[in-house]
């Protein structure tokens, strides 16, 4: 074996006491500050100059998300013709003190003159970055924790060319006129694609990508498999590929498709036939899952795919009693999810892996609409077309944080007033 | 490996030196575990010079490995009790050992200080941190850290 360099990190070691850890090496700060959350980092910036150059570092924010040990736990609550959005934080919410759990926060939308806001919608979310879709034609990536976003329209390059796939036109589903849509990021390009299969007036496939390196629409060099049926939800973002459950019930695949490598596949789905409702793919534990209810009977299923791509290894778990919709798994291993039409519960299994609710908690606001609601990670990742980093605004997080603990509940939802921005952009 | 026998000399930069197990030094220093592997410790005659780790860490240094080595069966509480006892330095020690460990490639010990200082300075306020790791000298200007205070008056 090679022997290391280490002579380096070798001089001046008695001097120390003139500046403490300020004269620790960049990568020894930085390893320090890679162990603490999102919310501290943002007035750790202004420790010293030296602190402040390695949390705006580009990579920082890269290398922090991925090192981060807590998985997506925020979800964010998109309401109808709100200016904002509701945040609950999934992991503390049911805690004694959780005022903090929950927050409003301003979507990145200029402020409309008519009272009245265009409907949002989620399309996915990934890297702590949430892409939305406002009524009619604009899409918006953004990132919640930071504020940063980019807005754009589909409607040049896809909807005044497409063959009309839906015409009830008060089908409020996002971007009714695709076969596929969803947003994911490209790793080997570091870039984040919103992705569009649709139908010209020819009825000719294309399939395409928003890149927003690039600010443009690109065509796949792929074309989509034959026979591909429409799926209205949203893909969901997991693994690096984005995932679509079929809308035919004589279909049981679920399409996959990898935006790093370009490919297509398929995983089955757990039970064959099953006419089922309100199905939906969610990320649990690290797993792909599948939740839907079936005729015969109101408590939904869930399945859990333990091993990526591997059919055997579905596990089901059984929902005894009531509406129980999972989001998530807390921090301390229970389920997470929507019970009812504005509560949130959180569910144990036992080792049948037949659920038990632990506890419960009102939100205040419709959460089980369809788009409406979307699971995040808090991240400092900048968009790509963010020009330099904008250092302002992440601190600005600190303050996110103290003000959701002045915006309290009832108070939040009396007036509009007591929201607070997410950002200084919009004031 | 060499046998759990065997001694090695480590120089700290007064020129003390200290024989320590090899084996100790080997499971926890990748360093030093190198050095064995490759054969460029010669059991008879070299001592190993570590001019940035003055004798005070040096010993420090190798008591951790020691008991590390000697206690890895030991339940975690006690472990972590020990520890906590181990790390309850000044700052400037603290500076001290993870330089050292940084240096000797000590990766339990390196995180074990990275989890300690990250403990420290866990929802504290930036003049509390600024006193707590000693930095005297931020690197903002006058106006700059006016300016910060002015803003986040909260972070102070």
């Amino acid at each position: 074996m090679a022997k290391r360099k280490n002579t380096e990190n070798c001089s001046e070691n008695q001097d120390h006491s003139s500046n403490g850890f300020n004269d620790l090496p960049m990568e020894l700060i930085r390893e320090i500050l890679l162990r603490l959350s999102i919310k501290q980092l943002g007035n750790l910036s202004c420790v010293s100059k030296q602190w402040q150059s390695i949390i705006y570092h580009r990579s920082f924010a890269k290398f922090h998300f991925q090192n981060s040990r807590f998985p997506a736990s925020r979800c964010l609550f998109v309401l109808d013709f709100h200016a904002y959005a509701e945040i609950v934080d999934l992991d503390s919410v049911f805690h004694l003190n959780s005022d903090s759990a929950m927050g409003s926060i301003s979507l990145p939308f200029s402020p409309m003159k008519r009272k009245i806001h265009p409907r949002v919608h989620v399309i996915g979310s990934c890297n702590g970055l949430v892409c939305l879709h406002r009524e009619p034609y604009s899409l918006t990536i953004w990132n919640p924790t930071t504020g940063s976003y980019k807005a754009f329209s589909y409607y040049r390059h896809i909807v005044r060319n497409s063959y009309p796939l839906e015409k009830t036109w008060n089908c409020l589903k996002p971007l009714r006129i695709t076969l596929l849509s969803g947003f994911g990021y490209d790793e080997s390009k570091d870039d984040y694609l919103v992705i569009a299969a649709w139908k010209d007036k020819r009825e000719e496939n294309h399939f395409d990508f928003y890149s927003l390196r690039s600010s443009s629409w690109k065509s796949f060099d792929v074309a989509l498999p034959n026979n591909t049926t429409r799926r209205r939800d949203p893909g969901l973002f997991f693994n690096g590929a984005l995932h679509w459950l079929p809308e035919d019930i004589n279909d049981d695949k679920i399409l996959v498709f990898d935006i790093t490598k370009k490919r297509f596949s398929v995983i089955s789905k757990p039970e064959k036939e099953v006419i089922s409702y309100h199905a939906k793919l969610i990320v649990l534990g690290g797993c792909l899952a599948l939740y839907f209810t079936v005729k015969s009977s109101i408590h939904g299923k869930i399945w859990i795919m333990k091993e990526y791509k591997v059919h055997t290894s579905w596990t089901l778990y059984k929902n005894p009693k009531g509406l129980f919709q999972p989001l998530c798994v807390s921090s301390d291993g229970n389920l997470v999810g929507l019970s009812g039409n504005s509560s949130l519960m959180k569910a144990r299994a036992n080792v049948e892996r037949e659920l038990s609710y632990a506890s419960r908690v009102h939100v205040g606001y419709h959460t089980y609409d369809d788009h409406k609601s979307i699971m995040y990670t808090q991240s400092f990742m900048p968009l790509p077309s963010d020009s330099e980093e904008k250092k302002k605004k992440k601190r600005e997080l600190g303050q996110l944080e103290e003000d959701h603990n002045e915006v309290k509940q009832g108070k939040r939802r009396s007036s509009t007033a007591t929201t607070f921005e997410s950002s200084p952009i919009f004031k | 490996m060499g046998s759990p026998l065997k001694k090695i000399m480590l120089c700290s930069s007064e020129k003390e030196i200290f024989s320590v197990e090899e084996q100790v030094m080997v499971q926890h220093s990748v360093i030093i575990n190198n050095m064995i592997e490759d054969g460029s410790y010669n059991y008879e005659e070299s001592k190993i010079p570590l001019d940035c780790v003055d004798s005070k860490t040096l010993k420090k240094v190798i008591d951790y490995c020691t008991y590390h080595t000697h206690h890895h069966n030991d339940n975690q509480e006690d472990l972590e009790a020990w520890d906590a006892q181990f790390l309850n330095v000044d700052s400037n020690g603290l500076y001290d050992l993870l330089m050292a460990a940084n240096y000797l490639e000590i990766r339990n010990l390196l995180d074990l200080i990275y989890r300690t200082i990250k403990n420290m300075i866990k929802g504290k306020k930036i003049d509390e941190i600024r006193r707590i790791l000693n930095i005297k000298d931020h690197g903002f200007t006058p106006e700059e850290e006016e300016q910060n205070r002015k803003e986040y008056p909260h972070f102070y």
